[in-house]
C-alpha cells in the first residue's frame, strides 16, 4: 500500500460503459473500472449496490443465472471477456476466484487442490505433489495440513477450509484472483490470516475483493471502488477515499451515516 | 403348526367374508366352499344355481388352494374342502374325519410348440419317453424314442422346452401321476406330488401361463388340463395307455375311463385311489381324474343335512354339461357311481340313506 | 434478587443435563416438566418481589397450568410410547412367530439349510441354497442395470435437460414408481421376454456366448435376466428419484467452485456432483436392494421359477419370495413342508436386515465426516 501508487499502473482488466441485466432488472449502470496489474483493488458498498455482481462478471460466473445479460465493454489484457468466441471456461482458467462461504469439495485435502490440474490434464503424481505443495504454502495451509493430506477437507475448521479454497484457486496459476467477501464468515484470527495472505500473494497476482468490511478494504487494499445502487460513484486510491473523497456519499458512508 | 392353522384359517374366513361382504343379512344356511383353484369355476356356477332353486341357502365359494382346502375342511373353518387330488395313505392318516366325494372329473394334457410339425399332425407319446423329457435326459425333439412312437412325423432338431407348473396344482399331481406309473426312473427320482422337485424346464404360475409360455416358445412341451384344450383349441399329444392304445384326452375318452374304473370291483369304496393308467380299454385316456369335495364326519347334525342336499344335487341336476363341460370338466357318469356314492353318504350321515334320483 | 436468579440459573443447569440424560436413557420423568418446573420458580420469585397479594393468584393459576401441562405431555408421551411399543411388539412377533413356525426345519437342518441345495418335500430335504442364489442373481441383474441409468437419468434431469421436461418426467418417475408390480410383470412377459427371447439372447449366444458359456444359453426369454431386468426397471425410479434428489442439495457454492477452476460442464457434473452425492446413491441403492430382494410378483412371472442354479446370464432360477408365493398354500399340509419356507422368509427378513443394517453404518460413516465438517466449519 505504501509505494503503491509509486509504480507504474499497468491496466489488467479494463471495463468501459458496462451495465448488466438479470431479466429485465438492471444491476449495474455504466460503469468505468479498471483493474490494474498486482494491485488489490477492494470494492465497497451497502448490500445489493451491485459491487458483487461487478465481481462476478469478470470471470463470468454470472452466466448460470438465467436472463443474465450485459452490455458495454469489459476486457482481460485488451481482449474481450464477453467477446462471442470466447469461452468462459478460459477466462476462469485465467481469473479464478474465491468465496464467501469456504466451499470445498467432497474429497481430500490433495485432491481439492489437485482438481484443476487434473481437469487440465496433468497425471503425473510428482508434479501433481509438487504444486500442491507449494499451492498449500503460498496459502498458508502447508504447516496445518501437511500430515493429513488424504483426509477429507471437511475435517478442517473454517478458516483453513477457506485458505484450503485459496489453495486450490492459486494451484491453476491465475492471473486474477476474485475474492468474494473471503472472510465474512470467519472468526477474527482467521480473517487476520487471510488478510496477511492477500499482501503476501499481491507480488505475483492482480486481486480483486468484495468487502462489507470498510476497515478490511482500508487494510489490505492498494485502490478502492464505492459502488451504490448498480453505480460507481467514485474508485480512487484507498488512503484517498478514506481520507478525502470526492463524492459526499462516498463520505456519507464510510463515516457510517448509511449501509 | 398351530399359528399355521390359524393363519389359514384366517385366509380362508377373510375369502369367505370377501364373497359374503356383497350380500348382507344371514342366511337361514350358510355353506362355505373352498380350496382348489381348478373346481373353482364350476363351483361358483354350481352355487348360483344352486341359491336360485334353494332359497334359504347361501353359498360361499372361495379359490385358496387344494391344501387349504383339505387342511380347513378337516378342522371345520370351511364346510367343503375342494381338492384335484384323492387323500394319499400319509393324508388320510392325518386328516382321519375327511370323507372324499368325487364331484367332476377332469385330465392332464401334453400340449407342444414343435416348430415344423404341424397342428393337425398326431403326435404319440408313451410314458417313459415323456418322462425322460421331463428329466431332460431326451432333449431334442428329433430324439431316436419319439422319432420310435412317430414314425410319420418329420421332427426338427431343436432342444426341447420343458415347461411345467410352479405353484402347486391338481394338473401337476395328475401328470406326474401318470409318469410315476409308466417310469420307473420318475417314479425312483422325483415322484407323485402336487408341486415336485423338477429336475429341468421352467416354471409358470396357474395354467394360463402355461399355455402362453408353450404358444410362446418354439420347442416347448407342457401340460393342461381338458378345460384350457377346450377353450384354446389346443392339440394335444395321444398318451398310450395300459392296453397299449394311444388316446387323446376329450369328454369322452375321460368318462370311459372313469366307467373303467367304477366298474372295477376292486376300485375302493372311499374313491382314495387314482384312475391314472391302471385301466383296461381302447379309448380309455390313461391321465384322467376325479375332482373332489372333501367333507369332515364331524360337522354337526343339521350342517350335514344341507351338505348332503347340496351334494347329492351336484352329482345329479350339477352334472349336466352346462355346468360341467361349460367350465372344463367332463360330467361323471351317475349309473356306476351309485352304489359307492350311498356309501359316502351313509358315512357322513349314518342311518339316513337317502334315495336319489338320476339327474341330467 | 440476586442469589435467586443464580439459584435458578443452576436449576436450569442441572435440568438441561437431566434432560440430555434422559434422552439417551428410557424417560421416567418427562423432560418437560423439569423445564416448565423452571418457570414456574422463575415466576414464583418474581411475584414475590413485585406484589405480595398477587402472589397467591399467581402461584395457584400457575400451578393449576402446571398440573394441566404435566397432563397434557403424560397424555402425549403415553400415546407415543404405545405407537412405538407397538411397532416394536409387531416386529418381535413377526420375528418370534416365524422363529416358532420354522422350528422343526431349523432343528432337523440346523445351519446346512442355508447351503443345502436340494428342495424335495417328496423324500422331506429343505435346503436353502438355490432360492438364496436365485434372490441374489435377480437382485444382482437388477442392480446392475438400474443404478447407472439411475444416475445419468438423475444426472440429466438436474443438469442438462430443459426445464419443462424436468416437471414431467419427476412426475412420470413417481407415478412409475408407484405402479403395482404384476403391471411391471404383464410388461414383461409382453415385451421384454419376446425382445429377449427373439433378438438379445441369440445375439448374447452368436457373439459373447462362442467364448463363455455364461453368456450362451437356451434363449427362452423367461429367466433371471428378464426377472432381474424387470426387477431392475421397477427399481430405476426409486435410485433415479432419491439420487436426484441429492444431487440437487449438492450446494450452489461447491458447484460454483468447480466452474471458477475453470472447469467444463460436464467436469463438474462427473468430478464434483457426482462425489459429493455418493451417500445419497448409496442410500438409494439399499433402497432399491430393498426393493428389489424382496420383489414377488413380477419375478415369479419371469423367471421361470425352476429350482436349479444359474450357470448361465440365459438360464431360468427361482427366488426365495417367488417359492413362498407359488407353494406356500400347499406346503400348509406337511409341517415339516411349511416349516422348511416359513425358515426362507426368516431368510430374507436375515437378509434384508443386515444389508439395511450395513448399508446405514455405511451412510452413516460417508455422511459422517462431511456432517461433523460442516458444524466443526460453521
Amino acid at each position: 500500500m505504501e509505494n503503491g501508487t509509486q509504480e507504474p499502473l499497468v491496466p489488467k482488466i479494463a471495463v468501459k460503459n458496462f451495465s448488466a441485466f438479470y431479466g429485465k432488472t438492471q444491476a449495474l449502470h455504466n460503469v468505468d473500472f479498471t483493474i490494474y496489474e498486482r494491485k488489490i483493488t477492494a470494492m465497497i458498498g451497502p448490500s445489493g449496490c451491485g459491487k458483487s455482481t461487478f465481481l462476478r462478471s469478470l470471470n463470468r460466473m454470472n452466466d448460470f443465472f438465467q436472463g443474465f445479460r450485459v452490455e458495454g465493454s469489459a476486457t482481460l489484457d485488451g481482449e474481450e471477456i464477453y467477446g462471442p468466441a470466447v469461452n468462459p471456461v478460459l477466462i476462469r482458467q485465467r481469473v479464478g476466484m474465491v468465496f464467501q462461504k469456504p466451499n470445498p469439495f467432497q474429497k481430500s485435502i490433495f485432491e481439492n487442490v489437485a482438481y484443476g490440474l487434473r481437469i487440465q490434464g496433468v497425471k503425473s503424481r510428482s508434479v501433481l505433489s509438487d504444486i500442491v505443495e507449494k499451492s498449500l504454502k503460498a496459502a498458508a495451509l502447508w504447516d496445518e495440513v501437511k500430515d493429513r493430506l488424504n483426509g477429507s477437507a471437511f475435517s478442517l475448521s473454517g478458516g483453513q477450509q477457506q485458505r484450503l479454497c485459496i489453495a486450490r484457486a492459486l494451484a491453476v496459476e491465475p492471473e486474477v484472483i476474485l475474492l468474494d467477501e473471503p472472510a465474512s464468515a470467519l472468526d477474527p484470527i482467521s480473517t487476520a490470516r487471510i488478510e496477511e495472505l492477500m499482501q503476501d500473494l499481491k507480488d505475483r497476482y492482480t486481486i480483486a475483493i468484495v468487502t462489507h468490511n470498510m476497515q478490511q478494504a482500508a487494510r489490505v487494499s492498494d485502490r478502492t471502488a464505492f459502488f451504490l445502487d448498480g453505480t460507481l460513484v467514485e474508485v480512487n486510491d484507498t488512503t484517498k477515499i478514506f481520507t478525502n473523497p470526492e463524492d459526499s456519499r462516498t463520505e456519507d458512508y464510510i463515516t457510517g451515516r448509511f449501509g | 403348526m398351530n399359528i399355521v392353522k390359524v393363519t389359514a384359517g384366517f385366509a380362508a374366513a377373510l375369502a369367505v367374508v370377501s364373497v359374503l361382504s356383497g350380500v348382507g343379512t344371514a342366511r337361514a344356511t350358510d355353506l362355505t366352499i373352498s380350496g382348489s383353484t381348478m373346481l373353482f369355476p364350476l363351483e361358483q356356477v354350481w352355487a348360483n344355481a344352486y341359491m336360485k332353486s334353494h332359497p334359504g341357502v347361501h353359498i360361499s365359494v372361495a379359490s385358496t388352494g387344494s391344501g387349504f382346502g383339505i387342511s380347513n375342511a378337516a378342522n371345520g373353518n370351511i364346510t367343503i374342502g375342494a381338492s384335484d387330488a384323492y387323500l394319499t395313505k400319509d393324508l388320510r392318516k392325518r386328516y382321519g374325519s375327511l370323507a372324499s366325494i368325487p364331484v367332476a372329473f377332469d385330465d392332464t394334457q401334453v400340449i407342444y410348440n414343435i416348430p415344423g410339425v404341424h397342428k393337425s399332425q398326431l403326435i404319440r407319446m408313451d410314458g417313459p419317453t415323456l418322462a425322460r423329457i421331463f428329466m431332460g435326459k431326451i432333449r431334442f425333439w428329433d430324439d431316436k424314442a419319439i422319432r420310435a412312437i412317430n414314425p410319420h412325423v418329420r421332427f426338427p432338431h431343436r432342444r426341447i422346452k420343458v415347461i411345467h407348473r410352479a405353484d402347486a396344482s391338481g394338473t401337476t399331481f395328475v401328470f406326474t401321476d401318470y409318469l410315476s406309473q409308466t417310469s420307473k426312473e420318475w417314479y425312483e427320482e422325483i415322484g407323485r406330488d402336487l408341486s415336485p422337485s423338477w429336475p429341468v424346464g421352467s416354471g409358470y404360475n396357474g395354467s394360463d401361463a402355461v399355455v402362453a409360455a408353450v404358444m410362446a416358445t418354439p420347442g416347448a412341451i407342457g401340460y393342461v388340463g381338458l378345460g384350457w384344450i377346450n377353450e384354446y383349441h389346443l392339440s394335444s399329444m395321444a398318451l398310450k395307455n395300459l392296453d397299449g392304445y394311444y388316446v387323446v384326452g376329450s369328454v369322452k375318452t375321460i368318462r370311459n375311463a372313469g366307467f373303467a374304473a367304477l366298474h372295477d370291483p376292486t376300485f375302493p369304496d372311499d374313491f382314495n385311489r387314482t384312475i391314472v393308467w391302471n385301466l383296461h380299454g381302447k379309448d380309455v385316456y390313461p391321465d384322467a381324474n376325479f375332482e373332489f369335495w372333501m367333507v369332515s364326519t364331524d360337522l354337526p347334525h343339521s350342517t350335514m343335512k344341507e351338505v348332503k342336499k347340496m351334494l347329492v344335487w351336484a352329482l345329479t341336476k350339477g352334472q349336466q354339461e352346462k355346468y360341467t363341460v361349460k367350465t372344463g370338466f367332463a360330467p361323471l357318469p351317475f349309473a356306476p357311481l351309485k352304489p359307492r356314492l350311498n356309501k359316502i353318504l351313509n358315512r357322513l350321515l349314518p342311518g339316513n340313506t337317502m334315495k336319489i334320483e338320476t339327474g341330467g | 434478587m440476586e442469589p435467586d436468579m443464580r439459584a435458578q440459573g443452576e436449576t436450569g443447569e442441572a435440568g438441561q443435563v437431566l434432560v440430555s440424560g434422559k434422552e439417551s436413557h428410557f424417560p421416567v420423568v418427562p423432560p418437560r416438566i423439569l423445564l416448565t418446573d423452571q418457570e414456574g420458580t422463575y415466576g414464583a420469585s418474581e411475584g414475590e418481589s413485585l406484589n405480595p397479594e398477587g402472589e397467591s393468584i399467581l402461584k395457584d393459576l400457575r400451578e393449576t397450568s402446571q398440573v394441566r401441562i404435566h397432563r397434557s405431555e403424560r397424555l402425549f408421551q403415553g400415546t407415543l410410547r404405545i405407537g412405538g411399543l407397538f411397532v416394536l411388539a409387531l416386529f418381535a412377533t413377526v420375528l418370534g412367530v416365524s422363529i416358532v413356525e420354522a422350528w422343526p426345519s431349523i432343528e432337523k437342518f440346523g445351519w446346512s439349510f442355508l447351503w443345502t441345495s436340494t428342495w424335495n418335500p417328496h423324500r422331506q430335504i429343505f435346503g436353502a441354497w438355490t432360492y438364496i442364489v436365485g434372490t441374489f442373481w435377480v437382485t444382482g441383474i437388477a442392480l446392475l442395470f438400474a443404478i447407472p441409468i439411475a444416475i445419468l437419468s438423475s444426472l440429466f434431469l438436474s443438469d442438462y435437460s430443459p426445464k419443462w421436461l424436468v416437471g414431467g418426467v419427476s412426475t412420470l418417475m413417481e407415478m412409475l414408481a408407484g405402479i403395482p408390480s404384476i403391471v411391471f410383470g404383464a410388461f414383461g412377459i409382453i415385451f421384454m421376454v419376446p425382445l429377449l427371447r427373439d433378438h438379445v439372447e441369440p445375439f448374447l449366444s452368436d457373439t459373447l456366448g462362442k467364448h463363455w458359456d455364461f453368456f450362451n444359453g437356451d434363449s427362452m426369454g423367461y429367466g433371471i435376466l428378464a426377472a432381474g431386468l424387470v426387477v431392475g426397471i421397477m427399481v430405476i425410479p426409486l435410485v433415479a428419484t432419491v439420487t436426484r434428489d441429492s444431487l440437487v442439495m449438492v450446494p450452489r457454492e461447491t458447484v460454483e467452485a468447480a466452474y471458477a477452476l475453470g472447469s467444463t460442464k460436464a467436469e463438474t457434473v462427473f468430478f464434483v456432483k457426482l462425489p459429493a452425492v455418493v451417500p445419497g446413491i448409496t442410500g438409494a441403492v439399499i433402497l432399491g436392494f430393498g426393493r428389489a430382494i424382496g420383489e414377488t410378483m413380477a419375478v415369479l412371472l419371469l423367471i421361470g421359477n425352476q429350482a436349479s442354479i444359474p450357470t448361465s446370464i440365459q438360464d431360468v432360477g427361482y427366488t426365495i419370495s417367488s417359492l413362498l408365493a407359488n407353494t406356500f398354500t400347499y406346503a400348509v399340509i406337511d409341517p415339516l413342508y411349511a416349516a422348511a419356507e416359513i425358515e426362507l422368509g426368516l431368510i430374507l427378513l436375515v437378509i434384508s436386515l443386515v444389508v439395511n443394517t450395513l448399508g446405514r453404518e455405511l451412510l452413516m460413516k460417508l455422511m459422517g465426516g462431511r456432517l461433523a465438517g460442516s458444524v466443526g466449519g460453521g
